[in-house]
């Protein structure tokens, strides 16, 4: 449970905003629409996964049953 | 429980947000949820112990843990709804994190009610 989730979010950003750039270049606006969705699934698991993980532990310190 | 190691995290995850507001405004907000979830991974893990020796304190006391339990369920409700209530209003969901304050009050007053109770409960019957 360390930094790197945040890079790895950073990452996925930058990557799909180049993506996005190129795939509009070469006019493929609807694979820049698909790879920008996919950016944000990706993040979004990966995110309540952790935030399943924190309440888990919040509540068993508290225990807020 | 390093005081450094979370407050460099904490300046790394806004340099994060920045970035990312720059390249893409919507993965900013999970920067900032993530952000919030690592630090108070890194806080709760010192949280553990000050909860188990309040505990064997109040055994000692005889008290009913009923009560202690009721406290500790408010100070962890007032931590839950203090840090998304935070977080909402970082992510531009101003009146979500007002609602979100409201919730938690709600539930601190209905857990503090058999507090209420016994108190009231211990008053009467020292009046003779």
């Amino acid at each position: 449970m360390g930094i790197d989730v945040l890079f790895k979010i950073a990452g996925i950003g930058i990557i799909t905003a180049i993506l996005n750039v190129i795939l509009k270049k070469s006019d493929k606006d609807e694979i820049a629409t698909f790879v920008t969705i996919a950016g944000l699934i990706i993040v979004l698991l990966l995110v309540v996964d952790m935030l399943g993980g924190l309440f888990d532990s919040l509540r068993s310190i508290f225990r807020l049953y | 429980m390093d005081i450094f190691k979370i407050i460099g995290i904490g300046i790394i995850g806004t340099i994060i947000v920045g970035v990312l507001k720059g390249v893409r405004s919507d993965l900013a907000v999970y920067a900032i949820v993530v952000t919030g979830i690592v630090m108070l991974v890194n806080v709760i893990s010192g949280l553990g112990g000050v909860v188990e020796t309040f505990s064997s304190i109040i055994e000692k006391t005889k008290l009913d843990d009923g009560l202690f339990s009721g406290i500790l369920k408010i100070v962890g409700i007032g931590y839950v709804t203090e840090y998304s209530a935070g977080l909402c209003s970082d992510a531009g969901g101003e009146s979500i994190a007002q609602k979100i304050l409201l919730s938690g009050k709600v539930a601190i007053f209905i857990i503090s009610l058999p507090i209420l109770n016994k108190l009231v409960e211990t008053v009467v019957a020292l009046i003779p």
